[in-house]
């Protein structure tokens, strides 16, 4: 399955949401960013549920400075 | 001896906001000079913004790591900013991220309508202020200085309005003093800061004479050779025009008037009619 994270496309083998953070090392960083999916914010508790889908966007961002 | 102050606490959207010169976080030479600058100032609120990253990116964030530490000490509040962004749904959006992310519903919303001046488009803005208030946000948008929009924004529920002084990063000043003196008149009550093109410290003591509530700022300071001592600079003149406003400014008019007395002159003049 293809997702395109934070704008790359990605072949991934990964089901879940969680199972991609965990992948992409984000889980040592929790609390430090937020999740988007197909642009709808995805609470922290919710990662474990959603299951990735083919084509789905996903987003991580994290606080930068800002005038 | 009456030693003048200012009370620099101002409550907005019934919560005590620590001081009138707000103050962006971007363009620092060093993080160090951020938290240094953001200390001089003691600003009431420092802007953050959010933006794609990687596992790595975020876990080597000192900047981020600093400017907590910084904010937390100073008592300065996070604002955050939906720059960037040039629709109401992305704006909505980036705000609900925001929100999630630094855990506050302050949000200084942009909605950009052109890149090349980055002039705020009302209409998308307004839009999404209206949403953003029915979600619980306490708004701040960053506008022009058109009196109906501000209005419909007020209107909307925004806590606030922030009017540009100039474009972004411009450091003109305030470009039209007379239509942000119209505004401030017409919307006595309401809620004012001057955001965007201070280069100076007097563009700031401008604004505050003129009644605004507070001026938000970033290059002027970030740029500057010494940014921490003009974040000083600007925190005095920021006190200074407010302590102005407060003591009541004279009003201007076109002909001189003698502050001495004439009367008992030794001499005798005849006067022009």
């Amino acid at each position: 399955m293809k997702i395109c994270l934070n704008g790359e496309w990605l072949q991934v083998s990964v089901l879940r949401l969680d199972e991609l953070l965990q992948q992409q090392g984000f889980a040592a960083a929790a609390g430090n960013f937020v999740v988007a999916v197909d642009q709808r914010l995805i609470h922290q508790g919710q990662y474990h549920e959603l299951a990735l889908v083919d084509g789905m966007q996903v987003d991580i961002l994290g606080a930068m400075t800002g005038g | 001896m009456i030693v003048p102050t200012v009370k620099q606490t101002v409550t907005l959207a019934e919560e005590d906001i620590a001081g009138r010169l707000w103050l962006g976080s971007s363009l620092y030479p060093s993080p160090d000079l951020m938290a240094e600058a953001i200390t001089a100032a003691s600003p009431g609120f420092v802007t953050v913004a959010l933006r794609r990253q990687t596992a790595r990116n975020i876990e080597d964030n000192g900047h981020w790591a600093l400017l907590k530490e910084t904010t937390s000490r100073t008592g300065a509040r996070l604002l955050p900013n939906t720059a960037g962004c040039f629709t109401a749904r992305e704006a909505i959006l980036m705000a609900t991220l925001a929100r999630e992310l630094f855990a506050t519903s302050w949000i200084k919303l942009e909605v950009m309508g052109d890149d090349y001046t980055l002039q705020p488009d009302p209409f998308e803005l307004l839009e999404a202020a209206r949403e953003l208030v029915s979600q619980g946000f306490k708004v701040l948008p960053y506008c022009t200085e058109d009196l109906v929009l501000c209005q419909r924004l007020l209107d909307a529920g925004c806590v606030g309005i922030m009017p540009w002084g100039a474009p972004i990063g411009s450091g003109c000043g305030l470009q039209n003093p007379e239509g942000l003196k119209r505004l401030r008149q017409r919307l006595p009550e309401a809620f004012m800061v001057i955001d965007a093109g201070l280069g100076k410290p007097s563009q700031a003591m401008q604004a505050m004479e003129l009644g605004f509530d507070a001026v938000l700022l970033n290059t002027a300071v970030a740029q500057a050779e010494q940014p921490v001592a003009m974040a000083s600079a600007f925190a005095a003149a920021v006190s200074g025009g407010r302590m102005a406003y407060e003591a009541g400014l004279m009003t201007e008019r076109p002909q001189a008037s003698p502050s001495t007395p004439l009367l008992g002159l030794p001499f005798w003049h005849q006067t022009s009619s």
